[in-house]
Parts: C-alpha cells; structure tokens; sequence
C-alpha cells in the first residue's frame, strides 16, 4: 500500500542534510514508484506500519534475496559489479546507421534486434550506459533493509554514501542519472520493446523532472560532494 | 488542404519528389519561430512517403536471381560435388546469399543415403576456412544437417586441429549476425567478389579491434591501403565511429584531427549522407560555441529535416542558448515518432520544465495579470503538469469569476488525470462562472475528452452541438460531432465531421483513428487503412490501430502491406495477445500478393524465412479450432506449392486434418478439398490421396451436391484414376469436376472446354465408351460456340448410341455431326462422311422396308 496517495510536498520533515536528501534522492524512481517518501531516510517516514513492514521484507525477499545483513550485502555488491547493457553497447556501438537500420531485416533474433535497436539509439550518447538503474536501486533497497531492520541507520548512511559516490562519480546531472536508471529498465524488458512496457518508468521521469515536489528539482545534483 | 498540396507536388510523386519539396518548403523558414511550421512539412512528408507503395524487393527477386534459380539442378551426391558446388555458389555474389540454392545442394547431400553423413564434415570445415563470409542462415543449416559433433573433438585435446579449425567451430556453433547485418547491408552487386570479400574482411577485423578498445588498428585496419575513392559509404560511416568514440568518448585528443580531416574528405564523396552529417552536427555541438553551433547545425538540418537525431542536435543546441519553446517542440515531435529513444522523453520533460519556468520568469517581470494566471494553467495543463496546474490556479485573485472557472477546470483535469472520473458538477460549475470565451472552450474540451463509452456520448447531443456552433472552426468540435453522428451509427456525417478536423489539424494523429473507422464502416477500406497508416506513424505499437490496418489493407487488396502489418503485430505481440487472425492475414496475405507477381519471380527465401518465422510464434489456445488458424495453415501449404516444395505443403495441410469438424468450412475447402490432393497428387502418393480425399468428397456430394469448391478436389481425384489407368473412375470424377465448376456465377468456360476435350480424347483412345456419351453431352450443352470438336463428339456419341443399338440416338447425332459441319466448313470431312453414310444407310434401309 502507498504511503503518498494525495499530491505530497517535499518538506524535509526531519530535517536531513542537503547531502542526505540527495543520496535519498537516488532512489527516487523506485521511491516514486511505491508512493513513499521522499524527504525521509525511512520510505514510510513515521507511517511505517507492522503490515508494510512485512510487505517489505517479503519484496526483499522475493526480489532480491535479502532476508539479513549478508543478503544486502551480496546483492548490493551483485549489483555494483553489473555489467548488462555496457557489453552490448562496447560490442556493437561501431555498427554504421546503414547497419542499424537492417536489424529487422537480417535474420537476427528479436530481442537482440531490440538491443541492437537500443544501441543505435543511444550510440555514443550513453557513456554511463544503464549503471544508473543497478545503483538507483541499490539506494532504495538500502532504505527499505533499515525499513525491515536488517541494518541500523548508520549503517544505511553508510552504504548510502558508498552508492552515492559511485554515481557522482558515474553521471553529472539527474537527467543523466535518470536517462541511464531509463535505459537500465527498458533493457531489463527488451523481450517486450515497446512504448507500453516503459510507460510507467517515463511517467515518473516525467513527474521527478518537472513536479515542482520532486525530489530531483528540490534537490541540486551538487548538494552531494 | 491535402498533403500534396501542403507540400505543393503532384499526385503521386515518389520518395525524392516528397523529399525534395520538403527542402524546399523548409529551407526560407526560421528554424526557431517556424519550428511548428517545419515539423507539420516534416510530418506531411512522412505520410505521404508513408502511402508508397512500391515493390517489395524482398518478396521478389530480379532477372539475375531468378536465372541462379533455375541453374540450381545440379547434382551434389558426393562431398566432392557439394564442395565443387559450394565453391561455384561463393564466387558468385548472386548465388552467395541466396539460401535457397545452398538449401537445395545441402537437402541433395542429405537425401543421398549412399554417403554417410559425417564424410562430409572435414571437407565443409575446410570449405568454411577458406571461405567464411556466408550468412548465419546457410550456417546453421549446415551445422543441423551434418554430424559435426562427431567431427569437433574435446576442446582439451588437440590443439593443432582447434587452432585450424577453431573459428569455424565458432561459426557453426553461433552463426555470424554481424556479417548477416554486412550482408544485408553492403549492395554486394556493385562490387567485384575480391573487392566485396576485402571489404567484409576489414569491417570485421575493424570490429574485432574496436571490441577490443584498440581504436587505431581499429581505424587502421578499415583505411589503410584502400583509396578513399573505391570506399564504401559504410566504411566510411565506420571509421567516422572509430574516431568520434577515440576522439570524444576516449578523448584521445591527438586523433581530433584525424577525425576531422577524415570527416572532411569522407563528406567531399558523400556529400548528402546522413549519417555523415549527423556525426558533423554532433562534432560541431561539441567544440563550437552555442550561438555558432546553432547557425551551422541549422544548415545541416535544412538538408536533412526529417532526420531525428540531427533535429536532436538542434534542440539541445537551443537548451543551451535558452531558447526552450522551439527546444519543447523539437523534443516533443521526435518523441511522438520515436517512443523508445528515452534521451528524447527526457529532454523534452527538461524542456518543458524549463519553458514553463522562463514563461512564469518572464510575467513575473511584467507583473501578474489574469491573462498571466490563464496562460500559465492553460500552458501547465498542455503540458500535463496537473498538480502544478492547481496549485497555481488556487494563488489567482478570487475575486474574478474566470479565475474561479480556471481553478476549478484546473481541479478537474487534475483528478481526472488521476481517477479517470469528471466531476460534472464542478464543471458546470466553472462553466457557469466563466465568461471568457478561450476559458469556456477548453473547459468545454475537457468535459468532452475520452468519453468512455457511445451511449454516454449520444447523451451529450445538445452539449455536442453547442460546442460545435460556438467554435466551427474549431477541429475538436468537429471531432466532437463526428464522436455523436458515429454514436448514432450515422457513419457518413460521422466521416464528414471527422475529415473536416482532420483538415483543420492534420498533424494530429487523434483526428486519424476514428476518421479510420467511419471510412471503414463506409466501405471504403483503401481510405481507411490509409488514415490509419497515418495514426501508426505515431503510434505504432498501439496493437488494436495495427490490426483494423492489416485487415482494411487485405480487404482493399493491398497485400503486401496486410502482410508486412501481420508480421508487425506478430512482431509485438505478447504472450496472451497472439489471434489466429493474425496468423492467417501473415500467410494468406503473402500468398495473394505474390499471384499479382509472375510466378518465376518469387523469392524462395523470403517464403521460407516467412514460414520460419510462421513457425516460432507461439499460437493461441483457439488456432485449432478457429477457421482462420486452420485456414493460415493452408495458405502456407499453397506458399510451399508454389515453391514446389509439396513434402512442406503437405505437412501444412496435414496438420489440419485432426481439427476438421464440418466439410463445409472454408479451411476444408482449401486445405482438405484443394491442397493436400495438389500435393499428393504431385508426390505421386495416390493411394493416400483416393484414402484420404475421395470419402469426404463424396459424402459432401451425397449431403449438398455440386459446389464450386470441390472442383479442385474432383480434378485431383480425376487425375489420380486417370494416373491409376482407372478411366471409367477417372471420368466419373471428371464430370463432377465439370458440374462443380458450373455452379459459379461466372464458370470458367474456356478451361472446362479443354478440359472437357481432353477428357472425350481420353474416352476414344481407351474405349471407355460409358463415359463418350456424358462427357460429349455436357460439352455439347455447355460450349455453345460451334467448333470442330462438336462435329467430332456428335459424330462418336453417334457410333456409341449405335453400338449400343439406339438407333434413333445415333441418327440424332449423325444429323447434328452434319449440321456441325455445315456452320465448320472443311473441318472433320472423315467423321462428317462417316455421319452422312450411317444416314444414307439408313434412309435406304427405311426404302428398302
């Protein structure tokens, strides 16, 4: 269940930093996604529930293998060691447009015609590739494990700041930010490439790029150093 | 306005007359306050290129591939004589990549049980070595059709062998889709084999480099030792990618020079290529200042205006300068053509962010006004910032009753966003306070926007046409009024109200969909798939827009694209989306559309990749039991025919068989009733087509008589007896055959007299005398133009009614034979003799009693 059903202000309830917003705000599209908070460490804030409690830590769970300490662990180190997307591009980004626009024609697979469809698209705009998408929910899982009680609060600022490092030192603005965690997910659905499957990551794109509450205009991407 | 006179060119014009007025169009426009203008140019040509409907080259093959078509007999029953023939295939570009001729050699190699199989391995893996450039399509087949397991040993044992054989090890095992992309790519018949082979081999070392981030041998490997006249566009393209990923990627800052001199010189051949000038705009972007970048990418858009990335360029060149209105409308069109290129999303969100920030800026400034508050809720709203919208609308001054109108209208279309429920009171309400007439329009566009359902929409009859008479011109009110006549199924106002906002905003794909349909249910399915090409351009995931298209465009005979669109929906289909419809549209549609094309040009390939592609999708649950999933299937059992692969047809149509419930289906008809005998007729198997046919063709006779559709069935059945020596059979089914064919409306006379010739032929040279008489009796009554054949018939019915000793019968026919011959002059004098002698004898026989 959502905690945010109604238009939600962006008003820093317990007073956090401008560098503990941001590194919060690196999990703002899965934040948005479930309607939480996104002002707050805590996803609930003070709204936090035994029932979302246990919600949460079953998604943990089912999603990502996280029932303890060791799982975050794991999989926050799975996902900073990712490579999905990078390969792709590195293998293919040379191709010519003529190239390109033959894919459908080729004889080629339809998922790597998508990818290879991907990899024109973004050809030589896209440095950063999708790592925006492993880290951006790293962030988020990093919240929700203090949620769950797996890790305490220092330990969540902790790991946020080690996530947060490495995406300052990845992208240079949340734009950029957003259009890799874009790609990272329309990669992950590229069995299904088409405008539906990605419909509801763009409406948060759009909401956090131009909702004068969202984190992402509340929050200047050199609030972390 | 129509298009053409938009773009101001005759109908029809092709590809380079619609571009070429483009740039005309565009070139005196100021790329910043006309951007609307250009992109309505830009959108005109597209849908008009849209409507081209040229030849599909893919489906038909030239004059040269089809003399390689035909030279295909040869024989291959020896690893000598497929590798002789191999080598044959490869040094000829035509036959290289045409998979059908390799399909036939290596299906020859198959078939040849004297050879084992695996004799063939070591001398294809050598074959492979010398010469690898062939389309992962031909590998495959040759990795699935020879044991090539036995022949690759453990990867740890022999390292001399994997070191010679490794990479073709690779190419069976994985195929090669970057040179099945080179193939389809590179005009190979422009060039010489030597020529094509090293352009394939430096491309692909070229890659290898690339892969390996070593971006000079990268570079070097497509440059060094080939004159810059006998390049390629497409190495040219690729160097220009090597060095902009070194130059600005890697920032190797010594190879900037390198890129430009080489950019230069690859533009002085290829002056107009756009990719070529894309990469220029995206350099000049990178090193030039704003305000200069501006004015040259300017100029590389006029040449190439329909090219999204290059009007990409332009956009984000205008967010630096701040010029974010024409930035906004950049972003926003490349968006709608091109959904899935997210940088576009995000920079037309960035845009719009910033546009309504330097509008609210720039007010502020002036001071606030009413017109102030309304321009920006009406710009928020426009741009889909809902909550915004209402925040901002609660700050305008109380006190004046549009302000209160715009808040509440402001509200509405928030939660409406949200819920998808209209609080109709709140907009009676605002409506009632409002007095500003663009404030009442928009409200009044609100009530009426995505009305779910027809009924609610005739409701809103009155409402409707108050909207309309207070804004005529208006193309929403015109939409508006199509929506209520199409609710009270008055399709042809509907149609008229719909083309009049179509007219008035025809860069609008809403106004297309419903257009669409109301020409649809007028009949005038050409028109209707046309408009609705036109929403596709924008929206062409959308499945339900994909599937009214394939089904007008093959009900208005426009196979190629109902087949092309079936492949689309297939295409994008999810799991649960898949119908049979789609299936059949995919097959029949192709089918019909290589009838229009002589038959020695159809492309085996392409029907086989279709077929392949037939294959892999997933069918839904009702394909069996759906006329149509039966009826797909046999429209791929005629594709195979055609091709006279008959052993593939027939595994079609067999498939069939279990689902057949009812004989008078239409699937029956042509799967059970038409193909399966072609094909076992053609495979000589006549047991199983007399086993298979005959019962069911008979009971249908027994229960409904003769019909037109079992004609083919009756032929086959004919020829069958006829092949069996059973002529008396033969000729029963012969005659059904001719009954079943008279049935039509329109019955194909000319055939049924040859066929009816050859069959009394049949009769007097095998004596089947039981049959001379109703085979000559039905030509006599059907062909009513007197020809020589008629003095012939009569005369032998005449010597059968004799033989028979009906006398008056055979003096019937006798006279007729003389009558026959009196409107043939001079043709037949030895039967007409024969007739006047029995009848002299007669009349003498008559005297002498």
């Amino acid at each position: 269940m959502s905690t945010t059903t109604e238009y939600h202000t962006f008003s820093n309830p317990t007073g956090l930093s401008k560098a503990q917003l941001w590194m919060i705000a690196t999990s703002a599209m899965l934040t948005e996604l479930n309607k939480e908070f996104h002002d707050t460490l805590l996803p609930h804030h003070i709204y936090g529930t035994p029932a979302r409690i246990k919600d949460s830590k079953q998604c943990l769970l089912r999603d990502w293998d996280i029932k303890d300490l060791e799982g975050l662990s794991d999989t926050l180190n799975y996902l900073h060691t990712q490579h999905t997307f990078s390969h792709v591009q590195q293998n293919w980004e040379h191709l010519s447009d003529l190239e390109f626009n033959q894919t459908q024609y080729a004889g080629i697979n339809q998922e790597f015609s998508n990818l290879l469809n991907m990899v024109g698209d973004y050809q030589y705009d896209l440095k950063q590739s999708d790592y925006a998408w492993h880290y951006g929910r790293c962030s988020w899982i990093i919240r929700h494990s203090l949620f769950d009680g797996f890790i305490t609060e220092e330990e969540a600022w902790n790991l946020l700041e080690e996530n947060s490092r490495r995406i300052k030192d990845k992208f240079h603005s949340w734009e950029n930010f957003g259009l890799s965690y874009m790609v990272g997910a329309q990669y992950w659905k590229r069995k299904e490439y088409a405008e539906i499957s990605i419909k509801g990551h763009k409406n948060i794109l759009t909401y956090l790029l131009t909702n004068k509450n969202s984190p992402w205009l509340n929050v200047d991407w050199n609030d972390f150093e | 306005m129509t298009d053409q006179q938009l773009l101001g060119i005759q109908s029809p014009a092709d590809k380079t007359e619609i571009k070429k007025a483009l740039l005309n169009k565009v070139s005196d426009l100021d790329f910043e306050i006309d951007i609307e203008r250009i992109f309505s140019y830009i959108l005109c040509a597209k849908r008009l290129t849209q409507q081209i409907d040229a030849i599909d080259t893919l489906m038909v093959i030239s004059d040269e591939q089809k003399e390689l078509q035909s030279a295909a007999d040869v024989v291959c029953d020896s690893p000598e004589k497929l590798i002789e023939y191999f080598h044959t295939l490869y040094d000829n570009i035509s036959s290289r990549f045409n998979t059908s001729l390799w399909k036939t050699a290596i299906h020859q190699a198959k078939e040849n049980k004297r050879i084992k199989l695996l004799n063939y391995c070591k001398p294809i893996a050598d074959f492979l070595a010398e010469k690898p450039f062939l389309k992962s399509e031909v590998l495959r087949l040759l990795a699935n059709t020879f044991p090539f397991v036995q022949f690759f040993p453990d990867p740890k044992e022999d390292d001399a062998f994997w070191q010679q054989y490794g990479y073709v090890f690779n190419l069976l095992r994985a195929g090669n889709t970057e040179f099945d992309l080179l193939a389809h790519t590179i005009h190979a018949h422009q060039y010489a084999v030597i020529q094509l082979d090293d352009f394939y081999n430096r491309l692909l070392y070229s890659a290898r480099y690339y892969r390996e981030k070593k971006y000079a041998q990268a570079f070097n490997a497509l440059s060094e030792g080939m004159p810059a006249d006998a390049k390629p566009l497409i190495v040219w393209q690729r160097e220009m990618n090597v060095l902009y990923k070194a130059a600005f990627i890697e920032q190797e800052e010594q190879v900037v020079e390198i890129f430009i001199n080489t950019l230069n010189t690859a533009r002085s051949y290829f002056p107009a290529d756009e990719q070529l000038l894309y990469i220029q705009a995206k350099y000049i972007l990178h090193t030039y200042e704003p305000e200069e970048a501006k004015n040259v990418i300017i100029e590389i858009v006029k040449a190439v205006p329909h090219h999204p990335k290059c009007m990409f360029l332009l956009g984000k060149c205008y967010m630096q300068l701040g010029i974010y209105r024409a930035a906004m409308i950049i972003f926003k069109n490349i968006e709608e053509l091109d959904p899935l290129n997210l940088q576009y999303t995000i920079a037309g969100v960035k845009a719009k962010r910033a546009y309504i920030d330097f509008c609210m800026s720039e007010h502020i400034l002036q001071g606030n006004s009413k017109q102030y508050y309304i321009t920006m809720v009406n710009e928020l709203i426009e741009h889909s910032m809902f909550d915004e919208a209402v925040t901002f609308a609660a700050e305008a001054p109380k006190e004046d009753a549009d302000l209160v109108a715009l808040s509440l209208y402001a509200t509405d279309v928030r939660n409406f966003d949200q819920t998808g429920i209209k609080n109709k009171d709140a907009i009676f309400d605002a409506l009632l306070s409002a007095n500003d007439s663009e404030i009442r329009r928009k409200i009044k566009e609100h009530y009426l926007r995505d009305i779910p359902n027809w009924s609610e929409i005739n409701e809103e009859k009155k409402f409707i046409q108050t909207y309309y008479e207070e804004n005529p011109t208006d193309a929403m009110a015109n939409y508006h009024m199509g929506m209520y006549f199409y609710s009270i199924t008055d399709y042809k106002q509907a149609y008229n109200y719909f083309l009049k906002a179509k007219t008035i905003a025809p860069t609008d794909p809403t106004m297309y969909y419903n257009l669409a349909r109301a020409a649809a249910l007028l009949e005038q399915y050409k028109d209707a798939a046309e408009y609705m090409s036109v929403y596709l351009i924008y929206n062409k995931y959308v499945l339900q827009a994909n599937e009214y298209y394939c089904n007008w465009a093959y009900t208005s005979e426009q196979y190629s694209k109902a087949h092309k669109s079936a492949k689309w929906i297939l295409s994008i289909c999810r799991t649960n989306e898949f119908k049979t419809v789609h299936f059949f549209y995919f097959t029949a549609a192709l089918q019909l559309y290589l009838n229009t094309v002589p038959k020695q040009y159809h492309n085996p390939a392409y029907v086989y990749e279709s077929l392949e592609l037939f294959d892999s999708y997933q069918k839904p649950d009702n394909f069996w039991t759906e006329d149509d999933g039966l009826k797909s299937l046999c429209w791929a059992a005629k594709l195979c025919y055609d091709m006279n692969d008959y052993e593939k047809g027939l595994s079609y149509v067999k498939q069939t068989l279990p689902h057949i419930t009812d004989y008078n289906a239409r699937s029956v008809k042509m799967g059970l009733f038409e193909v399966l005998p072609q094909c076992l007729y053609k495979l000589e198997r006549y047991e199983e087509l007399i086993e298979l046919v005959v019962g069911p063709a008979q009971e249908l006779l027994n229960n409904q008589n003769y019909q037109y559709d079992l004609g083919p069935a009756a032929i086959y059945i004919a020829l069958t007896y006829g092949a069996l020596e059973q002529y008396e059979t033969q000729m029963e089914w012969a005659l059904i055959c001719v009954n079943c064919y008279t049935q039509s409306d329109n019955p194909p006379i000319d055939w049924i007299e040859n066929y009816l010739t050859d069959k009394f032929n049949i009769c007097v040279e095998h004596d089947v005398d039981n049959y001379i008489i109703p085979i000559g009796a039905a030509y006599l009554d059907l062909i009513r133009t007197t020809n020589e054949n008629h003095i012939w018939m009569a005369h032998n019915m005449a010597n059968v009614y004799a033989h028979l000793q009906q006398n008056e019968e055979a003096l019937e026919y006798h006279r007729k034979c003389l009558v026959f011959g009196q409107q043939c002059e001079h043709e037949c004098e030895e039967e007409i003799r024969g007739s006047q002698a029995f009848i002299d004898a007669n009349i003498a026989a008559q005297n002498s009693n």
